[in-house]
């Protein structure tokens, strides 16, 4: 990771700030990482219980600190 | 865990980063995730040439060794995938793309069953989608549009 600077806390749709003025990128993989990419994107998985469990454990955390930023 | 968790922005020269502290305006990080500020909008390959798509790149996450075990990583990449299904309302992102820096960050998210992907036999890169991320439970209470919006 670059040097870093102290920043103030970013509003609550924080990648839109990031992205701002940004151009993006092609970025260059193999084919069979091409393959990859479109292929879940294609047929995405429906969340794993632990995903599911890990989101429903954040939304909690989040809603019990709400000036905490999570 | 606490409740003290505060985020501050840091912006790094290569990526922007989230830092978790244990109480606010306390210097000591002790947890961060790092995205690329530029957004994937096309990959390339050798055999096929360019093919769009928007991703979001999740460049690091690292937890304080002092820290580990109380599912602190977890819940940052929660809180990443909150801030992806908001931003994915209104760009075209299809998607966190994130590059493992070894083989044990790898087994790390695979382990944990959270949804990310290989993209390839041997790849390092995982691939969780949006679309997987809008079938999560109270998504609806984020406010998004429907999905295919």
């Amino acid at each position: 990771m670059g040097k870093t600077t102290a920043k103030s806390a970013l509003p609550t749709n924080e990648l839109d700030t990031v992205f701002k003025g940004r151009r993006g990128r092609v970025l260059k993989v193999s084919a069979a990482e091409a393959d990859g990419i479109r292929n879940i994107l294609a047929n995405p998985n429906p969340p794993t219980p632990e995903l599911k469990a890990a989101w429903e454990d954040y939304i909690r955390h989040a809603a019990d600190n709400p000036d905490s930023n999570w | 865990m606490d409740d003290f968790f505060h985020f501050e922005a840091l912006k790094g020269k290569d990526g922007y980063s989230w830092v978790v502290v244990p109480e606010p305006g306390s210097k000591r990080v002790i947890a961060f995730y790092t995205i690329d500020p530029d957004p994937v909008i096309g990959i390339e390959d050798d055999e096929y040439g360019e093919y769009p798509v928007g991703l979001v790149l999740l460049q690091m996450l690292g937890v304080d060794k002092a820290y580990m075990g109380q599912g602190i990583g977890t819940r940052l990449l929660m809180r990443m995938i909150k801030q992806v299904l908001l931003v994915a309302t209104h760009r075209s992102i299809s998607g966190i793309l994130l590059m493992a820096l070894n083989q044990k960050a790898k087994d790390w998210y695979l382990q944990r069953n959270l949804g990310f992907r290989e993209i390839a036999p041997e790849s390092m890169r995982l691939l969780l989608p949006v679309a997987t991320m809008r079938m999560l439970p109270e998504v609806a209470d984020l406010g998004l549009p429907p999905e295919g919006f």
